[in-house]
């Protein structure tokens, strides 16, 4: 994996310099591809296997790691390529003030010095093959990983000072770098010798192996020892014979002049929009597909819902139990994570609004006493809390009936409210999408805010009646709408409200908004005045929607841990009910009302007495801060729930259409509807995941604080940074837990 | 060489390397001996072993030779009768000249291991083994718990370095009006 992203990255860095740079002649990319392929060869293939069984084979993998693997990677000169190929905003904004920092670049200086170079190489060689050490390496997966890393290293910065990989300059002449070769085939030689002529076998764990494969250890070794000798001298002579040349100008000095800063230059500075993607870009700006697209959703919510009134009762028999609950949460948490809220943009909700609106037009605007986020707290508190109490999970009627309620809901307000009232006020999973959205890389904005600031029309939010839209070929001009969201592109900040109905892109006369990449700072951190949002310090009730939502993730997630449940019917048995609903709503609203309220308010006050700000402010920024942390908990438990519970899609759809008439899927498979076992690979992605969000929320923190209190941003941001980390535990608490596995059978 | 063609040489490669892949099956020897007619190398993963599943190794030869077609079957006997026995293939191990399974020992304690070659009559050995408590779950994904830590400092680091260059360039703004020399700050190619 690692060697398949370094020839990636390599690969994507290389274009428009090999060839075309003085410097970068077209050999350094076949260089460089066959010391991967060595480094391959070394590390994945039998090499190592018989590497524990037999030193000499052991020997040949030390050797081709050292002398021919890491030359030939240096001859692939892999700095600059490898920076080029990093994505923009990782070199610039992650690696950018590392490398220009002049500690770390004295520090680099000294790591690649000659001498530093030498040390490195000798040291490796002769602490791994000390016995203790070696052995170490042989019965530790993880050492001895370790150890081929270190002799990697320790080898590239031994060659870095011989080979000077392009753009670098030799820091030695010629002259005093054979002397520096030879130095090292000499410890080389002494070390070889040492293991060539010793009498005793040096290294006990081929006392049992080498004999099984017909060879004595004491052979085994002094087979090793003089392959070191040689081979060790096959590269080394011949190198130092080369340097010797060159000093005596026999050969061409291979010097090339520093890169031309034009000829280095990254053209891709401008930010990536995936409007300009092609394909993917031609149908999200084609307002009939993203339509089709709707009308295709509507079409399976028709299906769910059918099944849920018709189908069986059972939950993972029904595609009301299984598709909305396992499958279509997964793909949400999958779309914000790399995407945005592609989620409400092909929202099915949307289609027969959108019909209904062609023959009726609403006369009311939204009362201005709901012009906030408070009824939309409301509906998803109701929501998170009559999901566990009603384990509505485990009913495919209610589930259908959710559905129509839905349906029903948003045709009855829009149709008597302007705008788009119900996305914007109620929708309780509008609310979780544009939230969590906060968090994701890309963003409905604008392209160049100079044109922005030149624009009179302002279609973007007013609409145009001679708006453009592009298909493949023609620009048509119909009415367009402008953002029903009251969202101002120009003052947009972050994704919050932001539903990527993509009207504005239609709207815009100058074509400058699209679907960019943009930091969740922007919508976390940012002290500007955004438009509809206002300024986040400002905005009690969407502090309070977010912290709703971070602490249902918690909570929904720990509702389907056996301990919880255990508690719930210790609890129900206690007071003597035959229900578990009072306990499961009690606990419930504890978990996401009152704890919250408790920890929100008392780090608020701890931080505002330290800033000497006000307290509201805190609250809300902490509340911002704290959705990378939700989100990465909602990530981890629903994209739990599709990683082990996928294919109970199979047996429920064949059993639907078999229902039809349908035979030809066969009979279900309800062996795939059961759950399957947690996969080895995703309590560390989840892990991960839960890292990212702290670190995220962390950073978020810190630097809204450092934003506004300069010097003492860090003592300020110490509530937050426990309350996090406390949320961070209760999160690892839970990814180890054992599971109710909701939406699977127990056959 | 074109970029395209240099990526599809790559590509090969890499997939000819895929083909001759091998996992190393590693772990520590712990029983070497002469099992009736064979030479029995075995090799247990983790070490020291814990409650749990283990992965066995074994290198079965004669005279040198690997002997590959032989069937072998561990079988484990574990404190309060508890048993378990497998037979060990080739193709479960990623080192062709060996043969691997994983076996179940459920329960901490001393437990003997049996390698039972052929029909298992004349050929077999046995060795007991020390099994530990298995490790509370969380402890094997220790390392993927503290990555938060370094990625935290880095950020750390970074804001500083960031908050020291924007110092730096702001005393450059003020010395370069003043009419100093600004070509000490000229701009690195990165």
């Amino acid at each position: 994996m690692g060697i398949a992203c370094a020839c990636a990255l390599y690969a994507r860095g290389v274009r428009g310099i090999v060839g075309r740079v003085r410097g970068f002649p077209r050999w350094r990319p076949k260089c460089f591809a066959a010391g991967m392929a060595i480094l391959f060869l070394a590390l994945a293939s039998p090499i190592d296997s018989l590497g524990h069984m037999l030193l000499w084979v052991h020997m040949v993998q030390h050797w081709l790691l050292i002398m021919i693997a890491a030359p030939l990677i240096l001859l692939g000169a892999p700095g600059i390529p490898m920076l080029r190929g990093l994505p923009n905003v990782v070199r610039r904004q992650a690696l950018g003030p590392f490398l220009a920092s002049p500690f770390l670049r004295k520090c680099l200086g000294v790591i690649l010095h000659p001498v530093s170079g030498w040390i490195a190489f000798a040291l490796v060689n002769w602490v791994w093959h000390y016995p203790t050490f070696y052995g170490a390496a042989l019965e530790s997966t993880f050492v001895h990983r370790f150890e081929h890393a270190s002799f990697l290293a320790g080898a590239m910065l031994f060659w870095w000072q011989i080979i000077a990989p392009w753009p670098w300059h030799a820091r030695w002449p010629d002259a005093a770098l054979v002397v520096y070769l030879l130095a090292a085939d000499v410890q080389n030689t002494i070390f070889s010798a040492i293991v060539t002529f010793s009498d005793s076998v040096l290294y006990s764990n081929y006392l049992a192996t080498a004999p099984a494969l017909g060879w004595t250890a004491l052979r085994d070794q002094r087979t090793a020892g003089a392959f070191m000798w040689t081979a060790g001298q096959v590269v080394m002579l011949p190198a130092a014979i080369f340097l010797i040349l060159r000093a005596l100008k026999i050969v061409r000095p291979n010097r090339f002049a520093a890169p031309q800063r034009d000829a280095l230059a990254v053209h891709h500075q401008k930010r990536f929009d995936l409007l300009q993607v092609a394909w993917i870009g031609g149908f999200l700006r084609n307002r009939a597909a993203r339509e089709s697209l709707r009308w295709t959703l509507v079409a399976v919510a028709l299906v769910i819902v059918v099944d849920g009134f018709a189908g069986p009762s059972d939950s993972p028999s029904n595609l009301a139990g299984t598709l909305p609950w396992t499958h279509w949460r997964g793909v949400i948490v999958i779309a914000l994570l790399f995407g945005g809220n592609f989620l409400c943009m092909s929202c099915p909700l949307m289609a027969p609004r959108n019909l209904m609106r062609r023959w009726w037009t609403p006369h009311f605007r939204w009362p201005s006493a709901l012009r906030s986020k408070w009824l939309a707290v409301g509906l998803v508190a109701i929501w998170l809390i009559s999901y566990e109490a009603f384990d509505l999970w485990s009913s495919p009627i209610a589930t259908a009936f959710i559905i129509v309620g839905y349906f029903t809901a948003v045709l009855v307000i829009d149709g008597l409210f302007r705008g788009g009232s119900f996305c914007k006020w109620v929708c309780p999973i509008g609310q979780f999408h544009m939230t969590q959205s906060l968090v994701s890389p890309l963003s409905v904005s604008v392209s160049n805010t100079a044109v922005c600031a030149t624009c009179t029309g302002r279609e973007c939010i007013r609409g145009s009646n001679s708006g453009h839209i592009k298909s493949s070929s023609v620009a048509l001009r119909i009415s367009v709408p402008g953002c029903e969201l009251e969202l101002f592109q120009p003052a947009k900040r972050g994704n919050l409200d932001c539903t990527f109905c993509l009207d504005c892109v239609d709207a815009c006369p100058h074509d400058n908004v699209g679907i960019l990449t943009q930091s969740p700072r922007i919508g976390l951190t940012d002290r500007r005045w955004g438009s509809s949002i206002g300024r986040i310090a400002s905005r009690i009730d969407i502090a309070a929607l977010l912290v709703l939502l971070a602490f249902g993730a918690f909570a929904n997630a720990a509702g389907m841990t056996v301990p919880w449940l255990d508690f719930v019917d210790g609890v129900t048995q206690s007071l003597g009910l035959t229900s578990t609903v009072p306990v499961e709503a009690g606990m419930t609203t504890v978990a996401i009302v009152i704890v919250p309220l408790i920890l929100m308010s008392a780090s608020a006050l701890i931080s505002s007495q330290i800033a000497k700000r006000p307290w509201r402010e805190e609250f809300c920024r902490g509340a911002h801060a704290l959705v990378p942390i939700g989100a990465s908990m909602w990530c981890v438990h629903w994209f739990f729930h599709l990683a082990t519970s996928a294919s109970t899609a199979i047996p429920v759809m064949q059993r639907a259409l078999n229902d039809l008439g349908f035979a030809w899927f066969g009979e279900p498979q309800w062996a795939a509807s059961c759950c399957g076992s947690v996969p080895t690979w995703l309590i560390p992605i989840e892990l991960l995941l839960l890292q990212l969000g702290l670190v995220v929320s962390g950073w978020m923190v810190w630097r809204g604080n450092a934003q506004r209190i300069g010097g003492r941003s860090i003592v300020t941001a110490l509530p937050w940074w426990i309350l996090a980390l406390t949320l961070w535990l209760v999160g690892v608490w839970i990814v180890f837990q054992p599971m109710q596995m909701r939406g699977t059978s127990t056959l | 060489m074109k970029l395209d063609a240099m990526m599809k040489w790559i590509a090969r490669v890499l997939a000819v390397a895929c083909c001759i892949r091998a996992h190393a099956d590693g772990g520590a020897v712990v029983d070497r001996g002469h099992y009736g007619a064979f030479d029995v190398t075995v090799f247990l993963s983790p070490v020291p072993p814990c409650a749990g599943a283990i992965d066995f190794s074994i290198l079965v030869s004669r005279n040198g030779e690997p002997q590959l077609s032989t069937p072998v079957h561990v079988r484990a006997d574990g404190p309060g009768g508890a048993w378990n026995e497998v037979e060990m293939h080739s193709a479960d191990s990623g080192n062709r000249l060996l043969r691997a399974c994983s076996l179940t020992l459920g329960s901490p304690g001393v437990w003997r291991i049996s390698i039972l070659i052929g029909d298992g009559v004349s050929d077999r050995g046995s060795f007991d083994i020390s099994v530990n408590p298995a490790p509370p779950p969380w402890r094997a994904s220790l390392p993927w718990m503290v990555l938060w830590i370094p990625a935290a400092l880095i950020l750390v680091a970074r804001e500083k370095l960031i908050t020291n260059q924007r110092r730096r360039r702001g005393a450059w703004r003020e010395s370069d009006q003043a009419g100093s020399n600004p070509e000490r700050f000229s701009a690195s190619i990165l």
